[in-house]
């Protein structure tokens, strides 16, 4: 079984590091390190990804200023924050439209109680047709499943748009 | 790399003028932060995303969540590990959209017609690259916060969300594989 590292793995990284590797390295270092396995991995990879970090250093050098990075941040920040004062609005509209859909619906459960609790009365009168008045109860029956619906769909759609914008930031 | 014009600079300090925004630390020593840190976190995240362009943009998302972040800090290396722990995370959040899937699978890097000492560097470092695309993620990760810029298995764990203790074994098979694919071998 292979194993994962060896004592000598810190000298090949020092070495590397050094530019020591592999011309001016130890002769038993370099010994070991054509025998170990370990150490066999890490000179490869280590000496590959030294020379590509001093490389991404220099790429590096065009990096924006910290004072550019520091003012993108704070204007970002600004904004961010003026979105977040106006969710607590989104949120209130939301509320509102909800309680005058519950207002509604009460209202219209309390017309159509009435017109079903005097329903015979009605019926007493020369005038009404009672099939027109099963059709009634149908079209009750309908507007408040409309106004259910609306009530809890339109919470919902107002709590997308805002956590949308909230994501956004 | 992304220009910084005049225009946007005084554009921004204009801005900057109508209110600061508190973040968990001033200007002037943020400052002094991101010169320690921004050269470091800029080529974890252009080798770990294998592009530039992206490692730019990365570099401002990561400073201004870390700025943002009401994180309290024991010193500079735990400061720094932050930082490092949120690049992390915001470079898997970059491979889970789709419009960065391609950068992760970028192998065919063309080399430069050039001479001498330049010419074996840059073929040296172009095999890393097509190397590199071979990797996942996390392996890219690891290798690159050890052995390009030599952090101890703790701060490793740190970075990426690990256990110490995996961090051997992980580094360990992430370590041969590259190895393997330098040498020409199969991943």
């Amino acid at each position: 079984m292979t194993p994962l590292e060896c004592l000598r793995e810190a000298d090949v990284i020092e070495a590397i590091a050094s530019g020591r590797w592999p011309d001016r390295a130890d002769a038993d270092l370099r010994g070991h390190v054509a025998s170990c396995e370990v150490c066999g991995d890490v000179a490869e990879v280590a000496s590959a990804m030294s020379a590509d970090s001093d490389a991404a250093w220099q790429e590096a050098a065009a990096l924006p200023p910290a004072q550019v990075v520091w003012l993108r941040a704070q204007a970002r920040a600004r904004s961010a924050a003026a979105r977040e004062a106006a969710r607590p609005i989104a949120v209130m509209q939301a509320l509102g439209l909800a309680s005058a859909a519950g207002v509604i619906s009460v209202a219209i459960g309390f017309i159509a109680y009435w017109v079903w609790a005097r329903s015979e009365w009605l019926l007493t009168m020369p005038a009404i047709d009672p099939l027109a008045l099963g059709s009634m109860g149908f079209a009750i029956r309908g507007t408040l499943l409309a106004v259910g619906l609306w009530l809890v769909l339109a919470p919902v759609a107002v709590y997308l748009v805002a956590s949308d914008d909230w994501i956004r930031d | 790399m992304r220009d910084t014009t005049l225009t946007e600079l005084q554009r921004l300090a204009a801005e900057a003028e109508s209110a600061d925004v508190a973040f968990q630390m001033d200007e002037d020593a943020f400052r002094g932060f991101y010169d320690r840190t921004s050269r470091a976190l800029w080529t974890y995240l252009a080798r770990v995303t294998g592009d530039r362009q992206m490692a730019d943009d990365l570099l401002q998302e990561t400073y201004y969540r870390f700025l943002r972040a009401a994180a309290h800090h024991e010193n500079d290396a735990h400061r720094r590990n932050s930082l490092f722990h949120i690049a992390t995370n915001l470079v898997r959040d970059a491979r889970r959209r789709p419009v960065a899937l391609q950068l992760f699978e970028s192998a065919d890097v063309p080399a430069l017609q050039v001479d001498g000492d330049l010419a074996e560097r840059t073929e040296r470092r172009t095999d890393l690259e097509r190397a590199m695309a071979h990797l996942k993620p996390r392996e890219r990760m690891l290798l690159w916060l050890a052995y390009g810029q030599g952090e101890s298995h703790k701060d490793i764990a740190g970075t990426l969300g690990l256990k110490t203790g995996s961090v051997k074994l992980l580094l360990f098979r992430a370590r041969r594989k590259l190895a393997n694919v330098l040498r020409g071998g199969r991943a």
